[in-house]
């Protein structure tokens, strides 16, 4: 069976931060944007919203600037997981991370980072706009596709009409 | 005990002294109000003395959380504020459903209460713990836009609710603006706050809020978020937004135009205000509140013609599109946008001023205003005369200094038996024509709402937009909001029809319930979602309450509430003078309107003729519903005791109110 990803498709974000709100409840009983695995970012003057949530990269600098070898990938959902013993909260990963998709919570006193709710992600369920999508590659790559050709149609028409 | 939701402080900020408290919540007060606008009521009992002027620093702010905003529910951001409005004098509410009050919970206070005035113009500044009236001189004489990214800059991550020049001129018809695109404040408040001059409110919130069972809560609100994703009209509320009620305004509401003498032809307004030329002329980003599946907001900017690169923020656009293009008929798109950019950064309220000016070149037309009295100024219905007066208005000066009153000032002002010409109920301007739509909850209230005219406590857009829905919708609408059976008895009766006066009670117990829990929709848009839930929309109500806050709760027990708050609502406008003879159906009503170009008259949903009198039989029926005398239309002492309100009951008699 392929893998799912989460993809993020923030020209889709309406900012509801429904997303976060609802991965709080994930991590435990208090609702915070700091108990939220995934961010909105809100550029206010310019109007971009941008959710931001660990991409669970192939090649990952958290596990690599990790020197306790806390960091691991879970291989069922591909997600990379934080190990609560191992971690000693040095935030290395937070540094080399190019995403800001792993931080240390000082509450429980580790790094925390989005797990994919073990392969069946809370943010995607609430997000009601379709900026937050849980697929495989195969699908992933089949709408890109689907909206590139509708994009085509627009600026065709435009030339031709 | 374990209580989830609730923050359980209120937080005084007392302009005059700089004194700054917080105060517990007593767990007496939340279950006999719930919570946000329920408590605020309440507070506001207290805090505003009768006949105070609204301007003056005896006029406090008072803005409620309730237990579920900041939590992972549908709608959860919404605020409820409450302060004595400028424009008409009457105790209402502005709500607003952006970020703010997400922050202000997660930063440790369900309740806000401003009082008293500051000699110089500070701003406050929440963050957590931290709580400080900042020097705002650098921000005074600047437009909402400005400001707000001003306290952006200084404050990373904040939410900002601030005004324009208007507020600051203490122009009566105006507004604030909660991060830019969500107005909050109907009847002055940016006023009220200018004259405080406090010029924004800033909030940081990291604290967040504790709940109770997340389990259980997403048990219950998955499958709604599911169904809502499923909806077969969920593509177009995605593409067009609000837009998406366009056809409904103009074909079944009918737009009205030429101060409430016809509607505009529906192809005038598809070819210049319609979705079409929405997605073709502007550059749409769609913004939504907190939790939010509608997302009736745009950040929009003009791709081309006219203004083309002006860039601005807007709230439910196709009601400007109503305003400023039938009412004011302004002649394109673009150039309602271009009025909007200008009413949200002078924070004029587009409402009430779009009303005012329609009325205003009525006038002009009837030779009630001259040249005399408009410095020089030709008027008509265009765009020309309306960006002059929204000018105007903005800089208080001119004939705008007096449209800016509202409609009672204004009459005052000019007199010559203009009040003839002048549409609105308790001051302020009607958005629903009973008799373009026909009389059902939506009209109904704007007559009988502590408000006035316009739209009321959230959004009670019901049966929003429809002429011809089978009485079996309403009676699940009923069953699913909680409507006990002696009540579904009295409505539903005859069994085959609905009395508006007795359903519109249940409507706004609904809109209190929900305003009192911290959720739903200013314009009522998200109810719909939870009506459809299993278990109906007040079981749902419950079941999430239960769920997050720990405590025990029931429908009737919410139903309680509800009725109880709305009573309170009442006995706080009828300490400023408000009865039975200010729930007045607009005189205009009563006479035919071309609607489509056909003479039509005032109707209830039946298709039948109403008539004052009748109107009037259905106002003692609202009365009756309520449980209220019946010939001064407020609640007697025997409804207020038996409600649970002796204290309010005794302290009535004994200042004579009852």
């Amino acid at each position: 069976m392929q893998r799912k990803m989460l993809i993020v498709d923030y020209e889709k974000c309406v900012g509801c931060g429904f997303c976060e709100m609802a991965c709080a409840i994930q991590q435990g009983k208090t609702v915070s944007s700091t108990k939220s695995m995934i961010g909105l970012v809100r550029f206010r003057d310019v109007g971009i919203i941008f959710p931001m949530v660990c991409q669970q990269c192939l090649k990952p600098l958290c596990a690599d600037s990790c020197p306790t070898g806390a960091l691991s990938r879970n291989e069922e959902t591909g997600a990379m997981v934080v190990d609560p013993d191992l971690c000693i909260a040095c935030k290395m990963c937070t540094v080399a991370c190019p995403l800001a998709g792993i931080f240390v919570d000082f509450e429980v006193g580790h790094a925390v980072k989005c797990n994919l709710c073990n392969g069946d992600p809370l943010c995607v369920k609430v997000c009601g706009y379709g900026a937050l999508t849980y697929t495989t590659l195969d699908e992933a790559i089949i709408r890109l596709k689907k909206e590139a050709v509708k994009k085509l149609e627009e600026t065709i028409k435009k030339i031709v009409f | 005990m374990e209580i989830g939701g609730y923050t359980r402080n209120i937080l005084y900020v007392d302009l005059s002294t700089g004194n700054i408290k917080t105060e517990k919540v007593s767990l007496d007060l939340i279950k006999k109000f719930l919570g946000g606008y329920g408590i605020s009521v309440r507070l506001a009992y207290d805090l505003i003395k009768p006949g105070i002027d609204p301007l003056s620093p005896d006029n406090p702010i008072i803005i409620g959380t309730g237990p579920l905003t900041g939590t992972p529910v549908i709608g959860a951001g919404k605020i409820q504020a409450i302060y004595k409005y400028a424009l008409n004098g009457a105790i209402a509410h502005g709500s607003g459903g952006g970020e703010f009050g997400v922050k202000l919970k997660w930063a440790g206070y369900d309740h806000l209460v401003i009082t008293g005035a500051s000699e110089k113009p500070v701003y406050l500044y929440i963050s957590n713990d931290e709580v400080e009236l900042k020097d705002a001189s650098h921000l005074w004489g600047r437009d909402t836009y400005e400001t707000s990214d001003i306290l952006y800059g200084e404050h990373e991550g904040s939410s900002v609710i601030t005004y324009g020049m208007a507020g600051e001129k203490l122009v009566k018809t105006t507004i604030c603006f909660m991060d830019k695109c969500t107005p909050i404040g109907k009847g002055g408040m940016a006023a009220i706050m200018g004259s405080k001059r406090l010029k924004a409110i800033v909030v940081k919130g990291t604290k967040g809020i504790h709940i109770v069972d997340p389990e259980r809560l997403k048990e219950i609100m998955l499958p709604i978020v599911e169904a809502c994703k499923k909806d077969p009209a969920r593509e177009k509320t995605i593409q067009l937004g609000t837009m998406a009620g366009f056809e409904g305004w103009v074909t079944i509401a009918g737009s009205t135009r030429k101060n409430y003498r016809e509607t505009i032809p529906v192809e005038e307004a598809y070819q210049l205000y319609g979705p079409e030329v929405y997605l073709k002329t502007l550059k749409i980003k769609r913004i939504a509140c907190p939790n939010c599946l509608v997302a009736c907001k745009d950040h929009i900017q003009i791709k081309e013609g006219e203004f083309a690169g002006l860039e601005t923020y807007v709230s439910s656009i196709y009601g400007r599109m109503q305003n400023l293009g039938a009412r004011c008929n302004v002649g394109s798109i673009n150039r309602v946008v271009k009025l909007i950019d200008f009413c949200n950064r002078t924070s004029v309220c587009l409402h009430n001023t779009s009303a005012l000016i329609e009325w205003a070149v009525d006038l002009y037309k009837q030779g009630i205003l001259t040249k005399e009295d408009t410095g020089g100024l030709e008027l008509d219905w265009n765009y020309e005369t309306t960006a002059t007066l929204l000018e105007q208005i903005a800089k208080n000066e001119g004939l705008g200094a007096i449209l800016g009153k509202g409609f009672y000032g204004a009459i005052k002002a000019i007199g010559r038996g203009c009040e003839k010409y002048a549409v609105h109920v308790k001051g302020l301007e009607t958005l629903f024509d009973a008799r373009t739509t026909r009389l059902t909850v939506s009209e109904f209230y704007e007559v009988v709402g502590p408000r006035g005219g316009h739209i009321g406590l959230g959004g009670l857009t019901f049966p929003y937009l429809t002429r011809d829905l089978p009485t079996s919708y309403f009676r699940q609408w009923a069953e699913s909001w909680g409507v006990p059976r002696d009540a579904m008895e009295r409505i539903f009766s005859p069994p085959s029809k609905w009395n508006v006066g007795r359903l519109t009670v249940w409507a706004d117990i609904r809109a209190t319930i929900e305003s009192a829990l911290g959720i739903g929709c200013t314009r009522g848009r998200l109810s719909k979602y939870y009506e459809k839930a299993p278990n109906g929309g007040m079981r749902t109500y419950v079941e999430i309450y239960k769920a997050v806050t720990g405590l025990d709760a029931t429908v009737d027990y919410f139903i309680e509430v509800g009725d109880r708050i709305c009573d309170l609502v009442r006995v706080l406008n009828m300490r400023e003078g408000f009865d039975r003879k200010d729930d007045r159906f607009p005189d205009v009503w009563f006479k035919p309107i071309l609607r489509h170009g056909k003479e039509t008259w005032l109707e209830d949903y039946f298709g039948n003729r109403l008539t004052r009198e009748d109107c009037e039989k259905l106002l003692d029926d609202y009365y009756d519903e309520r449980g209220w005398d019946i010939k001064r239309g407020v609640p007697t002492k025997e409804k207020l005791i038996k409600n649970g309100l002796e204290d309010i009951a005794e302290d009535l008699e004994r200042k004579g109110f009852l």
